[in-house]
């Protein structure tokens, strides 16, 4: 029988888990080294992709060769190009080079092999990844040959594995998941009872993670070193190389008051001594972005931090100091610790998937996670342009109709009634909108689908069009506009199985030889 | 213990269905009581199908416990529509179904009884309540007793109602009664249905009411089914009364009775008939009581001039009656002889008229003079009686001293008797001369009179059967509300239609190849005044003009909201089959008002035919092919007799205004001058980059392609068009120059704009001014405080200014803020508490990030650098 497995497709690292013999979540380990995570990094040699901590190997010898942080890449429309060792915008010169999409496929192919026999998985997703970005996840899945049963938002999955621990079963009410990974923060505010876990809202930021406060640390290195010789480091060159020494001052930061590191740089080694306090106050201002999407979360939840039970943790970024001090500040008490910040979102994702394929678990498994219950939200306002007045500047613009609000509890349908604009309508278009914001700006939202109504016949004006949205747990949209009078409608849903060019990636993937 | 709450019932303006049941409870106990059916009216629509002993137990699914309940469920149920009771009958549970049909069917099957009953001290005491029976209302008293009715004897309310029950209109019915002085009597009446009694009451109120008030009070007591639904029907019906101008009480009184004595005007009114009077009577004070009118000696000495008033209104202001009435005791026959006013005195004072001043004769009639007692006056006759002096004395009334309501009246007998004139004529006789007292036209002497009675004028035929349905029903009556509402999330003024036409209506016009429409127009009135408008009319002045100058209409930008001309209308065809819309809404930001400040907006209603034209430059109907200002006169004299009483405008089924106030923040259509707008808006733009002199031609190039005169501007217009570009170019010209000398001052053209322009024009020209800086994909700091600087200068919303910039910004390559401005692009002030700041900043970032995920690339690299320069600002505030 096939195996169901939860994967945790990270900016960093990547994870890979699923239900043993007793429904117990196993995190499983690399086959190259024994670890439970695995870095999310490719080596690109010729047809041979060199995944995981191996790649990384490569950085000193080949750095424009190694893709790292490619899931902050996902929603974008760029390729990877390894002659500038950087990602470029995708064009009809380089649109050969290798997509997002395709260097997640790596990745996942990669940890698929340290089970036997997986054919299905529930991928997480960081809560709030674009449409774009998850269509691209589930592009990269079907690459890889992995068939994805659901996406499932990263806190969530945590909350879910959280709910499931037995030690942890008592303690119940408003639990607030704090997911900093490498790549993205998602803070997630979710009611437990039991194992009962109902998501009421999540906040995050896609560009706030270990790699941002890495990033600080180089430049912290990098004025050091000037001070010290009077030149800079040629980070641009080097970038790869001193993120790595800048995670490895982190890593000991986490445990020491001071870390000196020798850095290599046109004048040479040089000694370079970094503290905890210099560490902490060149991220001011990334910490002061965590306060306030804490904040948000408990505004949008409509609690107070008083009201909060727990602050979970998940993520490696956690195990820094000053991170706990904040959640702490923030919070009013400290966070929880126990839990395997790095495992517990593909753990959650592996009981996810169990639920949702029940009858290929065993009697225990299915024992094991029966009392899981898991209740989403909508993490986006999904809407449509309309053509309104605007009162002020005294004209008819075009903006965002919102159906479908944050937050809304999934499964969701929302119904609203649009009128045509004038007479002799021939047609309406369509422009299915999400945002993360409640914008009415048209410039501010993103198109995720485009269509048009067309009508036999042509239509006065004022009349009535029914629009219905439907959004599923797994993320599907349905949407419909209906001519209310002749049920003439435009029907569609989004989130396609495949981009145009899938195909052809197949074809190319299957001569790729993945380590 | 818990308190049930006092339940509010709904207002209804349509008639309350009526099942006509009976239960023994007071009114006070209905709450309180079970429905327990005790009797059933005859004829009904319960009739046979509830019965006495039911106990209701729902109605329509609804569980029922008391009457109270039953009456607040039955308030939901329309006419028409049919019923579902649950009732208990025999200790069996039975559903019964009532088919309410139609409040026309429940009349024409009521009667209208004259008299309910309520017990006293075990005496069945009667409490009148109709009058449509004149022998009884004549006979019988309230707290008379009432025995029995047609021998059956009643002895409670209870009997009262089972008895009267059984009775059916046409019926013949005998009261035995026992008066409270006279002993017995017997009353014989035939009872008559609710629309016979409707009909009498109708004529009756035409009798005793003035004629506008009259009117109004009828269709209001039969809109709140005959004053059922009305909170407080009397205090209504007194408020109505209250609506009569001095006008109207003028030109009515010979209608009534119940006219108020002069002495009981009110201030507005005596300032009202003030103006309505010739000039020469300007002086009489109408505050001050009946008799300092009579003695005001100014209008005697006038009175005296005019041949006819010296024989009807001369007589009457020296003895409260008019020729023709009757005469005052002692009043000699020769009043109209009356020379000179000696004195007048009360039992206790006497004042000689000639010896004292106005003033203190007005004090000794307000102050002195017993109101409730007659006083004595001596006068002298120019006619001697016999040899006695010709100095007499009088005795006048108080009491029986009124106002014009006995000169009118009198009149009419005068004409009568004297001309022998008929009804038609004794009509225009007294029309005439209560218009020429007041209004001195047309001037009504001997010949108008002699001119009448050789008109051929005939008596209308009397209708003996009165029928108030044809009379009221066939005409359109629509009311109109307006109030303020936001529509969608606009504010917007929303007019409320009452009594639209209804199928049947429409259907009679559709039969005679006619569309019927409804349409809005709004005005702005504010500067119509009745004084001036009085006035206008008094010195035979162009009323026309006035109106033109003091009425505008209300204009809109959106053509979607008029008819292509730029007049905000709100037009709406009304079908015979579908449903109307009972309001209808004008989005505040869809108006362009002609004047800035506190304006009065009529919104005007019309319903009515296709063939109804309205002007397309002003709005207006148009009669005789011309613009009608009818609306206007209407307005400002809304008690005439109604919007179209002569039956000239037979295109306008009906009408309706209702006004309100608006504060308009932003200059007035006809206070802007556009050319000017655009001069000045060519100015600022120069003026933007006016200090690099190397860029300013391009900027000059762009500017000329975007700025437009309007109109002017466009071909369609011919000769305007030229003079427009002509005129554009010279101000192109103009500021240019200008701004190559930096002679360009940003804070004269930023006052002059404010003058200049409307509120969306003003982002208009943040928007233009934005689109002129971020055209070579850069927007530097100097812009940005430049364009800060306008947008603070014309007082925009902060919020909607920052929106538009991150807007327009948003894919610029390169911007730059400049430095220390990072707090203003994100709208905080230097004024702002620490907390105010982090909030700002907290939203800001918020905002940004979301962005983050946009599709275009500019605005998600955009969005990360506003996100982290919020965040950065914020940590450094929350240190």
């Amino acid at each position: 029988m096939s195996k169901i497995i939860g994967i945790d497709l990270g900016t960093t690292y990547s994870a890979i888990a699923q239900l043993d013999d007793l429904g117990t979540p196993e995190v499983l380990a690399s086959t190259d080294n024994n670890k439970k995570i695995t870095a999310s990094s490719v080596y690109i040699k010729d047809q041979n992709m060199i995944v995981g901590d191996k790649a990384l190997d490569a950085l000193e010898t080949a750095p424009k060769q190694v893709v790292t942080e490619t899931k902050r890449q996902m929603e974008n429309d760029v390729v990877y190009s390894i002659d500038e060792g950087k990602w470029v915008d995708k064009d009809e010169k380089n649109k050969d080079y290798y997509s997002p999409a395709q260097i997640s496929s790596f990745i996942l192919s990669k940890l698929k092999g340290y089970a036997s026999d997986v054919k299905k998985a529930v991928i997480t997703v960081p809560a709030l990844f674009a449409e774009k970005a998850r269509v691209a996840t589930l592009d990269a899945a079907k690459m890889a040959g992995i068939e994805v049963i659901s996406l499932i938002n990263e806190p969530t999955a945590a909350a879910c594995y959280y709910a499931s621990l037995p030690n942890v079963k008592k303690i119940t009410g408003k639990i607030l998941v704090f997911d900093l990974g490498g790549g993205t923060f998602d803070v997630t505010v979710c009611e437990v009872q039991g194992e009962e876990v109902e998501v009421i809202t999540s906040r995050g930021d896609k560009w706030l993670g270990g790699k941002d406060f890495d990033k600080e640390l180089v430049n912290l290195i990098n004025e050091k070193y000037k001070k010290l010789t009077g030149n800079e480091l040629d980070i641009d060159n080097n970038y790869s190389k001193y993120m790595e020494i800048a995670e490895q001052v982190k890593r000991v930061l986490s445990v020491r008051d001071k870390q000196i590191e020798s850095v290599d740089g046109p004048n040479g080694v040089k000694e370079i001594e970094i503290t905890r306090a210099e560490f902490e106050q060149s991220m001011q201002t990334h910490i002061e972005k965590l306060k306030m999407l804490m904040e948000e979360a408990l505004d949008g939840s409509g609690l107070k931090a008083e009201n909060i039970s727990h602050t979970l943790l998940v993520g490696g970024s956690t195990r820094i100091p000053i991170i706990t001090k904040t959640i702490e500040q923030v919070m009013k008490k400290p966070p929880l610790k126990g839990v395997n910040v790095d495992e517990a979102v593909a753990a959650g994702a592996a009981i996810y998937a169990g639920l949702k394929s029940k009858k290929n678990l065993n009697e225990a498994q299915k024992k094991a996670i029966s009392n899981v219950k898991l209740q989403d939200v909508c993490n986006f306002y999904l809407g449509t342009l309309v053509q309104e007045d605007d009162p002020v500047l005294n004209r008819q613009v075009t903006s965002n109709l919102i159906l479908i609000d944050r937050d809304t509890a999934l499964p969701a349908t929302k119904s609203s009634r649009l009128v045509t604009l004038y007479d002799d309508q021939e047609s309406i278009s369509i422009d299915i909108t999400q945002s993360e914001g409640r914008e009415k700006n048209r410039e501010f939202v993103n198109i995720i689908h485009q269509g048009e109504l067309k009508f036999p016949d042509k239509k006065p004006k004022g009349r009535p069009i029914n629009v219905t949205y439907k959004y599923d747990t797994s993320g599907k949209l349905h949407c419909i506009f209906e001519d209310e009078a002749t049920k003439e409608k435009y029907e569609v849903s989004i989130r396609p199985e495949s981009a145009e060019d899938l195909r052809k990636n197949y074809e190319a993937i299957e001569h790729i030889v993945i380590e | 213990m818990a308190v049930k709450k006092k339940r509010k019932f709904v207002q209804r303006l349509q008639h309350i269905v009526r099942f006509d049941v009976g239960f023994d409870a007071r009114n006070e106990h209905r709450n309180t009581s079970k429905p327990l059916i005790n009797f059933v009216q005859a004829g009904s629509i319960s009739d046979k199908k509830l019965l006495v002993g039911d106990l209701i137990l729902s109605i329509n699914n609804i569980e029922i416990k008391t009457i109270g309940d039953l009456d607040f469920e039955t308030n939901k149920i329309d006419w028409g529509n049919e019923v579902l009771f649950e009732v208990k009958r025999s200790n069996k549970i039975e559903k019964v179904k009532i088919k309410t049909i139609s409040f026309h069917n429940f009349q024409k099957n009521s009667i209208n009884w004259p008299c309910h009953v309520k017990v006293k001290n075990n005496l069945v005491l009667i409490e009148k309540n109709a009058f449509e029976y004149p022998d009884f209302d004549n006979s019988v008293e309230d707290g008379d007793i009432l025995l029995s009715i047609d021998s059956e004897k009643i002895s409670s309310e209870f009997d009262f109602g089972k008895i009267t029950s059984k009775y059916k209109p046409g019926n013949n019915v005998e009261f035995k009664i026992k008066k409270k002085q006279l002993g017995e009597i017997k009353v014989k009446l035939k009872l008559i249905n609710a629309v016979q009694a409707v009909a009498i009451s109708k004529k009756s109120i035409d009798d005793h009411y003035l004629k506008k008030a009259g009117s109004l009070l009828f269709k209001e007591w039969v809109l709140t089914d005959y004053g059922r639904n009305h909170d407080d029907w009397n205090k209504r019906k007194e408020d109505i009364m209250k609506l009569e101008t001095i006008a109207e009480r003028f030109s009515d009184a010979r209608y009534t009775y119940n006219s108020d004595y002069i002495k009981d005007w009110k201030n507005k009114d005596a300032k009202l008939l003030t103006s309505l009077l010739k000039p020469e009577y300007k002086d009489i004070n109408f505050k001050l009581n009946f008799f300092s009118l009579i003695f005001n000696s100014k209008i005697i000495s006038k009175l005296r001039s005019l041949n006819l008033k010296k024989e009807c209104c001369y007589s009457y202001i020296l003895t409260g009656k008019a020729v023709g009435g009757d005469w005052v005791k002692d009043v000699p026959a020769n009043i109209k002889n009356f020379e000179k006013l000696i004195s007048v005195k009360d039992k206790k004072k006497e004042v000689f008229v000639d010896e004292i001043s106005e003033a203190s004769l007005n004090f000794f009639f307000n102050e002195m003079v017993d109101k409730k007692k007659n006083i004595f006056i001596k006068y002298e006759s120019d006619k001697k009686f016999w040899k006695f002096s010709n100095k007499k004395k009088a005795e006048l009334s108080t009491e029986s001293a009124r106002g014009f309501a006995d000169i009118a009246k009198n009149l009419e007998y005068w004409f009568e008797s004297k001309y022998k004139f008929n009804k038609a004529k004794v009509k225009l006789a007294v029309d005439d001369f209560c218009k020429s007292f007041f209004l001195e036209y047309p001037d009504f002497n001997i010949e108008r009179i002699k001119e009448i009675k050789k008109l051929d004028l005939q008596d209308e035929p009397e209708d003996d059967g009165y029928d108030y349905d044809s009379d009221y029903q066939d005409k359109i009556y629509i009311s109109t509300s307006v109030n303020k509402k936001k529509i969608a999330g606009k504010e917007s003024f929303v007019v409320k239609l009452n009594n639209l036409p209804n199928e049947e209506e429409i259907e009679n016009h559709i039969i005679r190849g006619q569309k019927i429409y409804l349409k809005i127009y709004i005005y702005d009135v504010t500067d119509l005044d009745e004084d001036k408008y009085f006035k206008t009319l008094d010195n035979g002045e162009d009323t026309e003009q006035y109106f033109l100058n003091n009425s505008h209409v209300v204009k809109t930008e959106d053509l979607s909201w008029s008819e292509g001309n730029g007049i905000l209308v709100q037009t709406k065809e009304l079908e015979s089959y579908g449903s109307h819309p009972s309001e209808l809404a004008f989005p505040y930001s869809k108006l362009q008002i002609p004047k800035y400040g506190k304006r009065k907006l009529s919104f005007r209603t019309f319903i009515c035919t296709d063939n109804q034209k309205f002007d397309e430059n002003n709005g207006r109907f148009i009669s005789n092919d011309k613009p009608n200002f009818r609306a206007e006169e209407y307005f400002l004299d809304s008690y005439s007799d109604g919007f179209d009483e002569y039956n000239d405008y037979t295109d306008i089924l009906s009408y309706s205004s209702s006004e309100i106030e608006v504060e308009y923040k932003q200059p007035g259509y006809l206070e802007i001058n556009r050319r000017k707008y655009n001069d000045l808006k060519i100015a600022l733009s120069l003026a933007l980059n006016q200090d690099d002199k190397n860029n300013q031609k391009a900027n000059l190039e762009k500017i000329k392609d975007s700025v437009r005169y309007g109109d002017y501007a466009s071909v369609k217009y011919g000769d305007y068009a030229v003079e427009g570009k002509i005129h554009k170019i010279l101000s192109l010209k103009r500021n240019y120059e200008k701004s190559l000398n930096e002679k360009l001052n940003l804070d004269n053209i930023l006052k002059d704009l404010k003058k200049n322009s409307v509120i969306h024009e003003r982002y208009e020209i943040i928007d233009f001014l934005l689109n002129l800086a971020t055209k070579d994909e850069t927007f530097n700091s100097k812009e940005n405080k430049f364009i800060d600087k306008v947008s603070k200068e014309l007082e925009l919303n902060k919020e909607k200014y920052q929106e538009i910039k991150k807007q327009k910004t948003s894919s610029v390559k390169f911007v730059d803020f400049g430095e220390g401005v990072e707090e203003s692009v994100f709208g905080i002030d230097k004024d702002m508490t620490k907390n105010e700041k982090l909030k700002i900043l907290r939203k800001e970032y918020s905002r940004w990030n979301a962005l983050t995920n946009n599709t275009d690339k500019m605005i998600r690299e955009r969005a990360k650098e506003m996100r982290d320069l919020a965040a950065s600002l914020r940590s450094q505030y929350n240190k």
